[in-house]
């Protein structure tokens, strides 16, 4: 039982260490942000994981194949649709451990290659009117998610 | 009779009565092992999914009066900051098989024979649009603005998630570059 109590008071203060709390409002949007743009993550593994024709790949020509891909796209839309509860228990603890995989240590985005195509040089007709737009657009919304953030912060007893 | 059934899920379309959906499902169960299996059918089935009064009814972009996702709704974290977000948008690779003279171009930064496959669904895990026959070479934000050019439209002031392989623009939202990950919020022991 000693043990057991130091232990969680252990957890409680490795849990309250403002280290891993986001530090500002970048990193506070970053994390809701990666957060619900998961979706689109979990949606691909459930589509690799019904099909495995996707994940192995095939012998059709690569035309077929990308009609095919939307027609398992469709199939899985209306299984969704008409069927709630289809999210099978496999599905499920699929998604889930496709969940858990994604706790690796902490690091800082865009500094492992992933997802790099150089979006930089990609303009491809973008105003840079428009690119500060949406640049000021986001920081808007970070900093309005930051405020809200430290006032419960304060509200929760944290410091 | 594989035929008389897809066209039967084709004249489904808008609606599709909760009576008939335990036999659907059944009709389906059928038509997605086909399309895993037999080689015979896979082109009409796909060509009958591709049909508008199919396709269209089962993947469309949000329109004006599309309401607010209610996973962001009913999310303090989502809501209201993300209240525009309508979905996310991600590229996916898929093994294929080229001819020998295109193989050039269907192959990925990982050396592998793909094609790229863009793809957005909304929160509640439905796909909204598909881009799909894109070499495994092209990059996900030269098939975004593709698309872009092409059709992707979405109502005024409505955007997407996007990571940062992604341009910011009006169309998405992207993170931040170089900022840390992995945080966590509140702590393990303190979630409520």
């Amino acid at each position: 039982v000693e043990i057991r109590s130091k232990l969680f008071y252990w957890t409680q203060l490795i849990s309250q260490l403002s280290y891993f709390r986001p530090q500002n409002h970048r990193e506070l949007f970053n994390l809701r942000h990666a957060q619900l743009r998961n979706v689109v993550e979990r949606i691909f593994g459930a589509l690799k994981w019904r099909f495995p024709i996707l994940k192995y790949g095939s012998e059709y020509s690569p035309k077929v194949q990308a009609q095919l891909v939307i027609a398992y796209m469709l199939i899985h839309n209306f299984i969704h649709i008409h069927d709630v509860d289809d999210i099978e228990p496999e599905l499920q603890q699929f998604l889930h451990e496709l969940e858990s995989d994604k706790d690796t240590p902490m690091g800082y985005s865009n500094s492992d290659g992933d997802n790099e195509d150089g979006a930089e040089d990609e303009d491809e007709g973008l105003s840079s009117e428009e690119r500060e737009n949406a640049d000021e657009r986001r920081d808007s919304i970070a900093k309005e998610m930051w405020e809200d953030y430290v006032a419960e912060l304060c509200q929760r007893g944290y410091t | 009779m594989l035929d008389a059934q897809i066209s039967q899920l084709v004249s489904l379309q808008r609606d599709f009565s909760t009576v008939q959906t335990q036999s659907q499902g059944m009709l389906l169960n059928y038509i997605v092992k086909y399309l895993s299996y037999d080689d015979r059918y896979i082109h009409h089935v796909s060509d009958a999914l591709a049909n508008p009064n199919f396709s269209d009814v089962y993947m469309h972009l949000p329109s004006d009066g599309t309401p607010l996702s209610k996973i962001i709704i009913s999310n303090p974290k989502f809501y209201p900051y993300f209240k525009d977000a309508v979905g996310a948008v991600d590229c996916t690779h898929i093994h294929t098989r080229p001819s020998d003279g295109a193989r050039a171009r269907y192959r990925d930064r990982n050396g592998a024979l793909t094609q790229n496959i863009f793809a957005i669904c909304n929160f509640l895990m439905i796909f909204i649009y598909v881009l799909s026959g894109w070499e495994g070479s092209a990059s996900d934000s030269h098939i975004f603005h593709f698309a872009r050019r092409r059709d992707l439209e979405l109502p005024k002031g409505k955007y997407l998630l996007a990571d940062a392989g992604f341009p910011s623009c009006d169309l998405l939202l992207v993170p931040y570059r170089g900022v840390r990950y992995h945080l966590k919020e509140w702590g393990r022991g303190n979630q409520k």
